[in-house]
């Protein structure tokens, strides 16, 4: 495929809502990227780009109160912590040997779930998979700001956060550094160099929908922050060609971020000694395993934006079938994993890891570990009936259960582990507290609370790269206004 | 009359005095006006200071009149020999129970903050238990009565008490005392020495009847050992002489007699080439059956049966070599038809184990035999003690591991104190001074003490705490706590120990001799032996001075004194010679089993089993949080009182573990959680004494829902039935969370804590399975192949050994770990949550795994602290460097660093780190306990072991000063030192002469974990081991 040959920009200048599509009822049209659209009719541009921007249009009730939970939960949250943080940990349902509970399940989650965001636009982008297009906008700010919520984590789960700081290499003059043997200090930079490739990605390919918005705002407030959010787009070639390498550029720093935040995130338990933790698969286990998570939660926000904002036209059936297509495909590689892990304590005769790994479905929290298994080995395998795979409200079924079953996968592994060491005498168990739940449900406040500001203010599907897939314009007569 | 004795500066005999005028320390006192003696006031800062002055500076200024409050100043030249922050050493005796160990207190500042065994003492020789390291917290106890009181409220109501003056509240004392009409009582806990020779001068003076209450006591051994050796006392135990010990229910290592003496002699004998073996038979495993080769579960009350039958045997197999025919011929009279078959159906345990135990005792060298505990606390008490006197007479013990002769005299009396309770219901009693007891909660609820007691005509308390009798009093004349007190203690024939306060007494408080001289010398009576003063502490030194006559004490007695102050005044005279021959006359000749319950308790009813645990003792100590939050040797459970079932018993009464049940009997009830266990016989519900106080205090009256002394029938003969009732147990709708904190209690075949078992001949046992399935043997020496370079530790490499043969899990260091490392208690919500703060834990596993079938396992204690790895798993997961390896191979911790990842408690293999989850408010004055060498760890750091890294500083100090490296064992861990068996050894591993060198290499040496994830402890544990019979 020769994509760049066919840039989006050169039959037209840039996309302001002046092109008007192409002509209506038109028949004739060539495919390119090879995605054969499932309905008779494509989309003109200029559909694309009213039923984007239509998006931006001024809120419903129904967007404010959205808004509103959002902002209850993130309410909650910040209760929860200050709490915490003017009581003690003890606030929360830790213990010896449960150090680690709620907090760090929930942090790993949110990176798993930030994963996929940087897999489908820079991946998939440089394998050039085109049903990536309507998609990986959303994916992208679900990234970031999935980014941003895991970020919270090391900080709450701190017992001194006044002191967040110390795990940063500053120069001071007592000459103290941190420790750069500790996992934990590879996550602090692996998650903040994830931060910061994937908003500045996220935020270069914004440019040129920014600048449609721009052209199509009528409030004063809505140009001034596109005129500057948009950095002065005006759609020339010169711009498009810088802004096509960067874009490249780009895609191709983020691609390995992919594989290399959530194994240094996996490595927090992988460098360990914990039976359960200790094993070398974790990094290709955990990476499997954040894409799993992200694309059913990608799915999950979809669904129902696909819905409200009637984007059916353009997040396709198809769209689906490639995604649920990859979640089986993640599915596997995550059932694989698993049973590696029971293989490897059966196989290594190592008695702590045989008995963690009966203690995980046989103990006394079995149900987390057999909850895991259904949402995320078992129930998936539907996917493989390929009705199933363009049945939304299945989908939106298998998706939330899949965050279930993520979530649950990472409680697994952290409070299962921790809970039955070396020592039987320490074994013990991890119990939610109410701060832990407030702060868990705080998270998701914060989470949703930044994707519906971002999508009554910026276009969640790139208008640009719609236009790709699409048939190119026809210039006719009664089309130019 | 002196009320504020200074305590004596050990360290500078120059300035020796001892006295600060009497009132001074008073003169500032903070009066609190119709203060509650139960409100939370604080002590004010000015009274600290004030005490801090006082014994500072009071010492050098003695006899001036003028307030010290005005003298509270900081000091460019130290006075008194004492600088501000450095120690001041004082020895005195513990009375936490009437063992006698000597003690040495550390003070700093005049406050005390850490109780240590004294050194060479004849009874302790160094160790403490964890009762007496909680003395602290008596002393500091913010529940502890201020000041004297007087009942205001309604007669016998609770708490209603308000404030008097001392010369009110003597005045109005002396006046009861003084009036005719009926008699006056003083009824004491358990006395010795100077304060017996006190209450003996009292009592002839005024006419005023001693009664003497200890709930702990074994009264009817001293009957039995008065009647069958000719000697009314306890006689002299050598442990570490027996090389077969059996024994019937003796707790002999946690709370019988005299543990901490006992299990030092015990482990002396566990440390021969060829240990001693050792028989327990008690129908629930306690903490001393745990530490015995075989357990044997009899039924409750057989004992006496089975006590019948190995007499019967023994006697026959000796042929009566050590008897008279007339004994001969008696014992031949009461074990005739008896045999170890019938007995064994009984007791419901097999005759092998009997045969077994009889063919030990006959062919031992050192046989010993003993009774004890629960075996004693029926109503045939008395026949078990005589028949354990007789057998040890018949296989010869009396002379080798008894001593007649040289024991301990026990005054306590229950047919006094039940003829005290007669007399009290006759309206007889005009005035009942009551000290150092708490009958109103130890006494068998059949006897009503509690009703009785209104009948006195005036109830005077001489307590330190409101507890359930001091409520009821009239009066109240608050005593000193132990640690403030004079006092000369006879320990057993020929050896005293002198006791001496370490500090300014904490409240307005007195001694209780000098309360009881200041009486008597209001009612006209002069004791010429309290000197002019009229002081007690003048009575104990003319006390020591006399009983001293024959000892070398050179020419200046006011030195010799001093001198014995300071060493604590141990002294070891001759014992007196054997008392008259026995009589068959005055043996029972009945020794049919005890009868449970009475004609209102149908046998459906469960035996109502309490015991004691060094945690609750008899209750006495119930008001102190370390204690309270030390899990209970044999169940882990914290901040409760619980009963303890047999799973059958269980199933039959159809609760499960946490269910509450309701346990009711003619005489009383109480509430608790069910814990179900094997190993408590079949029908008997096993309560732990001491729990369920109503009164005492802010902890104690926080736990238990009842007190199990309210189920106790009325003694019969002289020993307090606490095995004598039946109750009905059954479930009732109530929530109860019972908080144990051992996560299981196997080790699951991982060698933590490993055995060496032996063969009855002492061959070691090859155990097919002995530590684990993945590796064979006790491989301890293989040294793995290091990957990496190893660190190097120049000079010191600290590191530890712990013998577990001779550990018996007595957690006496857990507590001293608690006092010299400022480690706060949590309370049992927090402990719930496996939150609590022990830097070390003794782990209790019971496995049976490798044995037969039946109650064949084996207990061990692992005492588990910061292993200080030479591999730390803890220290690189860290990301700020808090946690470190230093160049002494400590695994050092920065709590200023720490910002609280948790990353290496969960990277700990040991788990041995704790989080401050939560910063712990100590009430005033509890925490002027607080060892201010010791950093106090604030909320959201991890803390843990730092093998008192402060204790290692000051040695190093001491060296450098001296120009020397440390010397080996000058170095004591709070842990190792405490420790009753020294089975803790600190040291250098780089010297290899060292004893914690040579102890690590020795054959049994090996470290947990260590061949599964190379983390190279700097603690070695040494196999324990035990016999397989």
């Amino acid at each position: 495929m020769s994509h760049h040959n066919h840039s989006p920009h050169h039959e037209h200048h840039g996309d302001s809502p002046c092109h008007k599509g192409g002509p209506e009822g038109d028949s004739q049209f060539h495919y390119r990227g090879g995605i054969v659209p499932t309905e008779a009719k494509p989309l003109t541009y200029e559909e694309v780009n009213k039923t984007v921007l239509a998006m931006l249009e001024p809120p419903t009730y129904r967007w404010w109160l959205f808004l509103g939970l959002c902002l209850v939960a993130v309410a909650i949250g910040g209760v929860s912590w200050t709490r915490q943080i003017l009581n003690g940990m003890t606030e929360a349902g830790k213990s010896h040997p449960d150090m680690w509970g709620g907090y760090i399940t929930t942090f790993v989650f949110w990176v798993g779930i930030a994963h996929s965001g940087t897999l489908i636009s820079a991946v998939l982008y440089l394998f050039r998979a085109h049903f990536r297009m309507p998609i990986y906008r959303l994916a992208e700010a679900m990234t970031v700001f999935a980014v941003l919520t895991a970020g919270l984590f090391p900080l709450i789960h701190l017992g001194r956060v006044w002191y967040f700081y110390w795990l940063m290499p500053y120069p001071n003059e007592r000459a103290i550094w941190p420790n750069f043997r500790s996992p934990l200090l590879w996550d602090v930079f692996a998650v903040s160099t994830y931060l910061t490739i994937s908003s500045t990605f996220f935020i270069i390919g914004l440019i040129p929908d920014i600048a449609v918005a721009r052209d199509a705002a009528r409030t004063k407030f809505r140009r001034l922050l596109y005129g500057i959010t948009s950095l002065g787009w005006t759609g020339s070639h010169s711009q498009w060609k810088h802004y096509t390498a960067a874009y490249l550029f780009f895609a191709a720093l983020a691609t390995p971020l992919v594989v290399s935040v959530h194994s240094v995130v996996s490595w927090d338990f992988a460098m360990s000694i914990v039976p359960g933790w200790h094993a070398t698969i974790f990094p290709p286990y955990f990476v499997a395993g954040a894409i799993f998570s992200g694309i059913a939660m990608v799915i999950t926000i979809m669904i129902p934006l696909r819905r409200i904002f009637g984007l059916e036209r353009i997040l396709e059936p198809k769209h689906f079938d490639a995604m649920s297509k990859l979640i089986l495909l993640t599915s596997g590689i995550l059932t694989y994993s698993y049973g590696v892990e029971f293989y490897t304590a059966w196989f290594s005769n190592n008695e702590f890891e045989r008995a963690q790994f009966w203690f995980r479905p046989f103990g006394e929290v079995g149900a987390a570990f057999w909850g895991m298994t259904f949402c995320n080995c078992i129930f998936p395998q539907l996917l493989w009936i390929k009705t199933l795979r363009t049945n939304i409200p299945f989908l939106f079924c298998v998706t939330i259960l899949i965050n279930i079953g993520m979530w649950l996968e990472r409680f697994n592994i952290i409070v299962q582990s921790l809970s039955h060491e070396y020592i039987p005498y320490s074994w013990g168990w991890y119990n939610f507290s109410w701060v832990d739940v407030g702060i868990v449900i705080g998270s998701f406040g914060w989470f949703g609370m930044w994707m519906t500001l971002f999508v009554k203010f910026f276009p969640a599907v790139a208008i640009t790269e719609i236009k790709e897939i699409l048939p190119a314009p026809r210039r006719t007569a009664d089309a130019h206004h | 009359m002196s009320n504020a004795e200074t305590p004596t500066v050990v360290m500078d005999k120059d300035i020796l005095s001892d006295s600060i005028g009497a009132g001074q320390s008073r003169a500032a006192e903070p009066k609190v006006e119709g203060q509650t003696p139960t409100a939370k006031g604080g002590v004010s800062r000015r009274r600290f200071l004030q005490i801090v002055g006082a014994t500072s500076a009071g010492a050098a200024l003695a006899g001036c009149a003028d307030d010290k409050s005005q003298l509270l100043k900081p000091r460019v030249k130290s006075e008194g020999g004492q600088i501000p922050g450095v120690p001041v050493w004082y020895s005195s005796t513990c009375t936490e129970c009437s063992a006698g160990c000597g003690i040495s207190i550390k003070t700093v500042d005049g406050r005390a903050i850490k109780v240590e065994g004294a050194k060479d003492h004849p009874v302790n020789g160094g160790g403490l238990c964890a009762l007496g390291q909680s003395s602290l917290q008596s002393l500091y106890d913010p529940d502890r009565i201020r000041q004297p009181l007087k009942r205001t409220g309604e007669k016998y109501g609770v708490g209603q008490f308000a404030p008097i003056s001392w010369d009110e509240a003597l005045a109005t004392v002396a006046e009861q005392l003084g009036k005719g009409g009926s008699e006056s009582v003083f009824l004491t806990g358990e006395v010795s020495g100077a304060h017996l020779a006190l209450m003996q001068d009292v009592s002839r003076e005024l006419k005023i009847r001693h009664t003497v209450y200890d709930a702990m006591q074994p009264i009817a051994l001293t009957q039995a050992a008065e009647r069958v050796y000719g000697v009314r006392e306890i006689p002299q135990f050598e442990f570490g002489e027996a090389d077969v010990i059996v024994n019937f229910g003796a707790d002999f290592l946690e709370t019988w007699v005299s543990p901490v003496e006992y299990a030092r002699g015990w482990a002396k004998g566990r440390r021969r080439e060829l240990p001693a073996k050792t028989f327990h038979i008690e129908p629930r495993l306690s903490l001393t059956g745990g530490n015995a080769d075989q357990w044997i579960c009899a039924n409750p009350g057989t004992e006496v049966r089975i006590a019948l039958a190995v007499l019967k045997e023994v006697a026959l197999r000796t042929a009566g070599a050590n008897v008279s025919s007339e004994l001969r011929t008696y014992i031949a009279g009461i074990t005739k038809g008896v045999s170890v078959a019938s007995v064994a159906d009984e007791a419901g345990i097999t005759a092998a184990k009997i045969e077994r135990l009889i063919a030990e005792l006959v062919g031992a060298k050192a046989p010993l035999v003993l009774a004890g505990g629960s075996a004693e606390s029926t109503e045939r008490a008395l026949e078990l003690q005589v028949l354990v006197a007789l057998i040890n007479t018949v296989i010869g013990a009396v002379g080798k591991t008894v001593l007649v002769g040289q024991g301990r005299r026990v005054d306590s009396s229950l047919e006094g104190v039940t003829a005290l309770v007669d007399r009290l219901n006759e309206g007889a009693v005009g005035t009942l001074v009551i000290h150092g007891t708490n009958p109103a909660f130890t006494l068998p609820g059949d006897l009503s003490f509690r009703t009785a007691v209104r009948k006195a005509r005036k109830v005077v308390s001489l307590a330190t705490h409101l507890d359930e009798t001091a409520q009821l009093a009239d009066i109240i004349l608050p005593s000193h706590a132990g640690l403030e007190s004079w006092g000369l203690h006879t320990i057993r024939a020929g050896v005293y120990s002198l006791q001496q306060p370490a500090m300014a007494p904490v409240f307005d408080t007195r001694d209780v001799g000098d309360i009881i001289i200041s009486l008597v010398t209001m009612l006209g009576v002069t004791l010429p032996q309290a000197g002019t003063e009229g002081s007690f502490r003048a009575y104990v030194k003319d006390f020591w001075l006399s009983i001293s006559e024959t000892w070398k004490r050179g020419d200046d007695l006011e030195r010799f004194w001093h001198e014995s102050l300071a060493k604590g005044g141990h002294l070891v005279k001759e014992a007196p010679a054997l008392a008259e021959a026995v009589t068959v006359d005055a043996l029972p000749t009945a020794f049919a089993p005890p009868h449970f319950g009475d004609h209102r308790s149908s046998h459906e009813e469960l035996v109502v089993y309490p015991f004691s645990s060094v945690k609750t003792f008899d209750g006495r100590a119930a008001n102190r949080p370390w204690l309270q939050e030390l899990p209970d040797p044999m169940t882990s459970a914290v901040w409760d009182a619980w009963v303890e079932l047999h799973p059958d018993t269980a199933a039959a009464l159809k609760v499960a573990q946490g269910n509450v049940v309701a346990v009711r009997n003619h005489f009383g009830e109480l509430r608790g959680p069910v814990l179900i266990t094997p190993y408590i016989a079949r029908g008997v519900a096993g309560i732990p004494l001491g729990q369920g106080h109503t009164a005492y205090g802010r902890y104690a009256s926080s736990v238990g829902k009842g007190n199990v002394f309210d189920l106790i029938g009325r003694p019969k003969g002289g020993t307090l039935p606490l095995v004598s009732a039946r109750a009905e147990v059954s479930r009732i709708a109530e929530r109860h969370t019972l908080v144990t904190l051992a996560g299981s209690d196997s080790q699951h075949g991982r060698g933590l804590a490993r055995t060496t078992h032996l063969t009855a001949a002492g061959a070691p046992l090859l155990a097919h399975n002995e530590h684990g399935s993945s590796h064979g043997g006790s491989s301890g020496h293989h040294e793995p192949k290091q990957m990496y370079e190893q660190r190097e530790h120049p000079v010191y490499r600290w590191g530890m050994a712990i013998d577990l043969a001779a550990c018996t899990g007595c957690a006496a260091c857990v507590v001293a770990c608690y006092a010299e490392n400022n480690i706060p208690t949590v309370g049992k919500e927090l402990c719930s949550k496996g939150r609590e703060m022990s830097w070390l834990r003794i782990e209790k596993y019971i496995d049976t795994e490798g044995h037969g079938e039946g109650e064949e396992f084996t207990v061990n204690f692992l005492p588990m602290m910061c292993q200080h790895c030479n591999n730390a798993p803890c220290e690189p997961v860290c990301p700020v460097y808090a946690t470190y390896h230093n160049e002494e191979g400590l695994n050092a911790m920065v709590y200023n660093r720490c910002v609280g990842t948790r990353y290496c408690s969960n990277n700990c293999s040991y788990k041995v780190r704790r989080f401050n989850w939560v910063d712990i408010e100590v009430p005033e004055p509890l925490s002027w306990q607080i060892n201010p060498d010791v950093t106090k760890r604030s909320m959201g750091v991890m803390e843990k072991c730092t093998f008192c890294v402060q204790r290692i500083v000051e040695a190093k100090d001491t060296a450098k000063d001296e120009g020397r490296f440390v010397n080996d064992g000058e170095i004591q861990p709070a842990c190792a030192q405490s420790c009753p068996t020294q089975a803790i050894v600190f040291g250098n591993l780089n010297d290899p002469d060292s004893r914690v060198s040579k102890l690590s290499g020795d054959k049994r040496a090996y470290k947990v974990l260590d061949h599964h994830i190379n983390t190279q402890p700097a603690v070695s544990y040494l196999n324990d081991i035990k016999y397989r019979l």
